[in-house]
C-alpha cells in the first residue's frame, strides 16, 4: 500500500530549457542504474527477506527510489517544456522526440528501453545484498559522470542530492548485510540458502 | 557488528564483506541537510565536481514557501532517521529525535493544508471542498511544475495556476 504526498522529495526548479540534459538525466529514469530499476529491485526482493528488518529496509529504501524517479522525471519534464522543433534539431533530442514527443518514458541515456532484467532478484539474501550494494555504487557513478559535465545550477543541486542518497542506502545495505550475517553461523556463511533452505535456518 | 555478543566463534574473515555500522554522531541542521543529501555528516562524502556548492540559505518571498521549505526539510530528515532506525532499532537518541520530528511533520502538515491545499489525504481532515466548491484534493499545481516551493528559487514560468 502506498499514499501519494503532493510534493517532490527534494524541489526540482529549472528555469532554462536544455534538451540535452534532458537527454543525459534521463537514464536514472530509465536506464540499467536508474531510479525505476533501484526501486523495483528493492520492492521484488524483500517478500523472501529472512531477517524481518532487512524486508522493512528493502521498503523504505524502494519506496524512496520512487521519489528519486519523480524527481528526474521533474527535471527531464521541465528541461523539454515548451520546446520549439529548432531546439529538438539542434540539441540530439531528436531521435527520442520523434518517438515521444516531450512524453516521459523510461529508457536509457543511449536510448535502451527499461529492462526488466536490471531487476535482479535471485532469491538469496547475501548475493541480493551484494546485488544492492552494487546498485547503488552503480547509480553513484552514473551521478558523478552527470555531475562533471552538465553546469546548470538548477539541474546540479537535485543531482548533489540523489548523488549523496546512494552512498546513505549503500551504507545500509552493508549494515542490512551485517544484520543478516548476524542470522547465520559464521564459521561458514554459505552452507546454505536463508530463503530457501528453511528447514536449516532457524532465526 | 550489529549485536557484538552473539557471535562468539573464531569468524570466516575470508570471502564475506563487512561494512561497519554507523555510529550516532553529529547531526546536521535541516537546511543543510536537505541540501547536502544526508542528516550525517558522516555520511556526507562529496565528488570533487560538485564539492563547490554551497548550502547557503535562501530568504523566503512568502510564507507559503517557507512551510513548504520546512515541510521538505523535516520530512527529509524523518525519512533520513528512518532508514538509520531500520538498522539501529535500538538506538534511543534516534527514536526520541523520530517522535518529535514526527509530530513536527505533521503539524506542518495539516497547517499547509488549513492555509493552502493538502499534500496527503490524511492532512485534508474534512475539508473536501475549497471556496469554489471544488474536490481539493485537486487544487495544487502538480509537484512537476515546480509546485509552490523553496524559497528563492520559486520561478513563475512553472506555477501555472
Amino acid at each position: 500500500m502506498w499514499n501519494y504526498e503532493k510534493r517532490l522529495q527534494f524541489p526540482v526548479k529549472i528555469s532554462k530549457c536544455n534538451p540535452k540534459i534532458a537527454q543525459q538525466i534521463i537514464s536514472q529514469y530509465g536506464g540499467p542504474d536508474g531510479e525505476m530499476s533501484a526501486s523495483m529491485r528493492y520492492l521484488a526482493q524483500r517478500y523472501t527477506m529472512p531477517v524481518k528488518r532487512v524486508g522493512g529496509l528493502l521498503t523504505d529504501i524502494g519506496t524512496e527510489e520512487l521519489n528519486h524517479m519523480e524527481m528526474i522525471c521533474a527535471m527531464v519534464y521541465q528541461l523539454t517544456k515548451n520546446l520549439t522543433p529548432e531546439q529538438v534539431k539542434a540539441s540530439g533530442f531528436d531521435a527520442y522526440y520523434i518517438d515521444h514527443t516531450t512524453g516521459l518514458w523510461p529508457q536509457a541515456a543511449g536510448g535502451l528501453p527499461q529492462n526488466a532484467i536490471e531487476y535482479q532478484s535471485k532469491g538469496d539474501a547475501l548475493t541480493d545484498l551484494y546485488e544492492d550494494l552494487a546498485a547503488e555504487q552503480k547509480a553513484r557513478t552514473v551521478y558523478d559522470n552527470l555531475l562533471r559535465i552538465i553546469d546548470d545550477p538548477d539541474v546540479r543541486e537535485p543531482l548533489k542530492f540523489l548523488r549523496a542518497r546512494e552512498i546513505v542506502h549503500f551504507q545500509r545495505f552493508g549494515e542490512a548485510l551485517e544484520m543478516t550475517k548476524d542470522s547465520l553461523n559464521c564459521k561458514n556463511y554459505y552452507f546454505f540458502n536463508p530463503e530457501f533452505d528453511k528447514q536449516i535456518f532457524k532465526k | 557488528m550489529y549485536k557484538e555478543d552473539r557471535c562468539n566463534c573464531q569468524c570466516q574473515k575470508y570471502a564475506m564483506a563487512q561494512i561497519p555500522m554507523q555510529q550516532w554522531g553529529e547531526l546536521y541542521d535541516w537546511y543543510t541537510a536537505l541540501c547536502e543529501g544526508t542528516i550525517f555528516p558522516d555520511l556526507d562524502l562529496e565528488f570533487w565536481a560538485s564539492a563547490n556548492m554551497p548550502c547557503t540559505p535562501k530568504n523566503c518571498t512568502s510564507k507559503q514557501e517557507a512551510l513548504m521549505t520546512e515541510i521538505n526539510q523535516i520530512s527529509f530528515a524523518v525519512n533520513d532517521l528512518t532508514l538509520y532506525l531500520d538498522t539501529h532499532p535500538v538506538c534511543m537518541q534516534g527514536m526520541e529525535l523520530f517522535s518529535k520530528l514526527q509530530e513536527r511533520r505533521h503539524d506542518l502538515l495539516k497547517e499547509y493544508a488549513r492555509l493552502y491545499y493538502p499534500l496527503t489525504i490524511d492532512s485534508m481532515s474534512g475539508r473536501a471542498v475549497d471556496a469554489s466548491g471544488e474536490f481539493s484534493w485537486g487544487d495544487c499545481p502538480a509537484p512537476w511544475e515546480g509546485g509552490t516551493c523553496v524559497c528563492g528559487t520559486m520561478r513563475n514560468a512553472y506555477n501555472f495556476r
